[in-house]
C-alpha cells in the first residue's frame, strides 16, 4: 500500500498543520485583544471603558487585520498558480498599486461615490485591470520570472507615480487618506468598513475549495486541459476572484506588501504544494501574520503607531531577497 | 472504432482521414515540422480544427472538455512544472474522476504501472529531483493511469507525442512494453515517433506526414518503403534483413 500510504501520510501532515495554525491564530487574536496602550486582563471583570475599547476599537481592527492577511495570502497563492510563477504576489506585481490608483482617481474625479462600497468597486476594477495586463503579457510573451517581476515593479512605479501626482494636488484631508493607503494601515478600521469583508469572505471560501482544480492548473495549462479543465473559463474566474480579494484588502487597509508572497511560498517550501490544503492554510497563516504584525505596529513605539505596511515590508523584504538569492523558481 | 474524417488545421494540417480499431497501435511519422504534433493535438481536442473525429459512435466535436478527459489521454511534449510536488501527488491528479474503485484497486494499478516503468522507488521524490528520463516515465505513468481500462470504463484512446524522446534504449523498451499492454486491454494508441525502426517493429499501421499533408496511411510494410521514406526525408534509406528482422538503414 505504498502509494495510498504516501498520500495518506501527506494528508495527515497537512491536517495537523491546519490544527496548529488554528491554535496560533486563536492565541495571537487573544493577545491582540489584550495588549495595547491599555493592557486588558481577560480574567478580571471588564470596566465600561475596557468593553468599549474591545468592541469598538480592537475587535473591528483585529477583524480587518485577519481579513486583509487572509485575502492577501490566498490571492498570492492563487496568483502564483495562475502565472505559473512561485514569486508572484499582488503587492510586488503592482496589482495592489493598481487598486490604489483607481481609488485615488475615484476620490479626485468622482468624490460623491467615495463610500466604502465605491472604493471597493474602484479597487477591484483597478486590481483586475492590472491582473489582466500581467496575465496577458505573461501568456503572450512567455515571460520568465525575472521579466515578470520587472514588469510588475514597473507597474508598481507607474501606480505610485499616479499617487504622487495626487499628493501634489491634494488638500490636507485627502493627503492624510492617501498616506494611509500608501503605507498600509488599519488604524481607522471600524465596523462600518466590514461591509467589504462580507464581500471578500465568500470569494475566499470559494477559492479555498478550488484545490484540486488549482493542482491540475499548476501542472501546466495544456496538461490541465488534457485532464478536463476548462482552462480559459477557469482563468477568468480566478482573475476575478483574485481581483476582488486584492481590491477588498486595499480598500480596507491600503497597500500591504509581501504577505501574499512570503506566506504561501514558505508553506510550499515546508510542506509541499497541495493546493487543497495550501490555500486554506495560507489564509490562516496570512491572518495570523498580519495580526502579529499589527501587534508590533501598535506596541513598538510608545504612544505612537507604526503603519502596518511598514512592518510587513520590514519582515517580508529580507525574506524576499533571500528567496531571490536562493532562486527557488524552477524556470 | 475511431474514425477521423477530413480533419484539418488551417494550413498547418491539410484535410486527412483515417480510422483505427480498438487495440491497434498507430504511429505518426514524418520530418520535423511536418504536422505530427498538430495532428495529435487536434485529435485530442486541444486545438481548433475542421472535420469530424468519431470515437465509438460519439462525435468528439460535441463533447465537453471534462468528458474528453474520460475518453482519451494525451501526453504532450512538455517541460517541467514551475512548482515542486511529490511524484505520488502528481500521479494522484491523473486518477480518473469517475472511478468508483477502492483505494486498493487504485493502489494496485499505480504499483503495476510504476513497476512496468521502473519508477516505483521514485514515488516519494519531488518532481524537480528527477532526471529527464525519470520525469518522462512518471508522466507516462500518469497518462496511462488516466485511461487505464479497469479504473476508467470510458477510456478508448491513448495519444502520445514523442513519448520516447528523453528515454534511453532500455527505458524505451519499457515504454513499448507498456504500450503493448495498453493496446492489449483494448485501447487505441496513436503516437508520434522519430525512431523509424521502432515503428517498423511495434506499430500496426502508420501515418506518414510531410509538410502537413498525409503522404501515406496503411500497414507499416507499405508506408515504410525505402523509396517513400527517401523522398520524404530527403536522405538515402535502405531496408535490410538481419536474421528474421527488417531493419532500416540511413545514411
Amino acid at each position: 500500500m505504498e502509494f495510498t500510504q504516501l498520500i495518506a501520510r501527506k494528508h495527515l501532515r497537512w491536517q495537523r498543520t491546519i490544527g496548529w495554525m488554528v491554535a496560533a491564530l486563536v492565541i495571537i487574536s487573544g493577545i491582540y485583544l489584550m495588549v495595547g496602550e491599555l493592557f486588558i486582563n481577560p480574567f478580571g471583570s471588564l470596566s465600561a471603558l475596557e468593553q468599549q475599547l474591545i468592541t469598538q476599537l480592537r475587535l473591528p481592527r483585529l477583524f480587518a487585520a485577519l481579513a486583509i492577511g487572509a485575502s492577501l495570502a490566498v490571492s498570492g497563492a492563487v496568483l502564483q498558480v495562475l502565472l505559473g510563477n512561485v514569486l508572484a504576489e499582488p503587492g510586488v506585481l503592482g496589482i495592489s498599486g493598481g487598486a490604489s490608483v483607481m481609488m485615488v482617481m475615484l476620490m479626485f474625479f468622482l468624490p460623491t461615490l467615495a463610500t466604502p462600497a465605491g472604493f471597493m468597486v474602484a479597487a477591484v476594477i483597478g486590481a483586475m485591470l492590472f491582473t489582466l495586463l500581467l496575465v496577458t503579457l505573461t501568456r503572450a510573451l512567455r515571460l520568465t520570472t525575472t521579466r515578470l517581476l520587472l514588469i510588475g515593479v514597473a507597474l508598481g512605479i507607474l501606480a505610485s507615480s499616479v499617487v504622487t501626482w495626487a499628493f501634489y494636488f491634494s488638500d490636507d484631508m485627502s493627503l492624510r487618506i492617501l498616506m494611509y493607503w500608501l503605507m498600509g494601515s488599519i488604524g481607522g478600521a471600524s465596523w462600518y468598513q466590514h461591509v467589504l469583508t462580507l464581500f471578500t469572505l465568500p470569494v475566499m471560501i470559494w477559492l479555498c475549495c478550488q484545490g484540486s482544480l488549482l493542482d491540475k492548473l499548476m501542472m501546466g495549462e495544456t496538461h490541465a486541459k488534457q485532464l478536463g479543465v476548462d482552462v480559459e473559463g477557469v482563468r477568468w474566474k480566478l482573475i476575478l476572484a483574485v481581483s476582488i480579494l486584492v481590491g477588498g484588502a486595499v480598500a480596507l487597509g491600503g497597500v500591504i506588501s509581501f504577505v501574499g508572497l512570503v506566506v504561501p511560498h514558505l508553506l510550499r517550501l515546508a510542506l509541499g504544494t497541495e493546493n487543497r490544503y495550501l490555500v486554506p492554510i495560507s489564509a490562516l497563516a496570512g491572518a495570523s501574520l498580519l495580526a502579529f504584525s499589527d501587534i508590533v505596529a501598535r506596541t513598538a513605539l510608545d504612544s505612537a503607531e507604526l503603519p502596518l505596511g511598514v512592518v510587513t515590508t520590514t519582515i517580508g523584504a529580507p525574506i524576499f531577497v533571500w528567496m531571490l538569492v536562493k532562486n527557488h523558481d524552477a524556470r | 472504432m475511431m474514425h477521423v474524417n477530413s480533419l484539418s488545421v488551417g494550413s498547418r494540417l491539410l484535410p486527412l482521414s483515417f480510422d483505427a480499431k480498438p487495440g491497434e497501435v498507430i504511429h505518426v511519422i514524418g520530418p520535423n515540422g511536418s504536422g505530427k504534433s498538430t495532428l495529435l493535438s487536434a485529435v485530442a481536442g486541444l486545438l481548433d480544427c475542421q472535420g469530424d473525429i468519431e470515437l465509438d459512435g460519439v462525435n468528439l466535436n460535441h463533447v465537453s472538455i471534462a468528458q474528453l478527459a474520460d475518453y482519451r489521454a494525451f501526453l504532450i511534449q512538455s517541460d517541467r512544472p514551475a512548482f515542486n510536488l511529490e511524484v505520488a501527488h502528481y500521479l494522484a491528479l491523473s486518477i480518473p474522476a469517475n472511478s468508483a474503485n477502492s483505494a486498493q484497486e487504485i493502489e494496485q494499478v499505480v504499483v503495476e504501472l510504476a513497476e512496468t516503468l521502473a519508477v516505483k522507488d521514485k514515488l516519494h521524490r519531488s518532481v524537480h529531483q528527477l532526471s529527464g528520463g525519470e520525469w518522462q516515465r512518471v508522466r507516462l505513468c500518469a497518462i496511462c493511469l488516466q485511461v487505464w481500462p479497469t479504473l476508467n470504463p470510458y477510456a478508448k484512446l491513448l495519444i502520445l507525442d514523442e513519448p520516447a524522446a528523453p528515454l534511453d534504449i532500455g527505458q524505451e523498451a519499457l515504454l513499448y512494453q507498456l504500450i503493448e499492454k495498453d493496446a492489449a486491454m483494448g485501447l487505441t494508441v496513436l503516437m508520434s515517433n522519430h525512431d523509424l525502426n521502432r515503428t517498423l517493429k511495434h506499430a500496426d499501421r502508420a501515418i506518414l506526414l510531410d509538410k502537413g499533408v498525409m503522404q501515406a496511411f496503411g500497414s507499416v510494410e507499405e508506408v515504410l518503403s525505402p523509396e517513400r521514406l527517401a523522398s520524404v526525408f530527403n536522405t538515402p534509406v535502405q531496408r535490410v534483413q538481419v536474421g528474421n528482422k527488417q531493419i532500416l538503414l540511413f545514411d
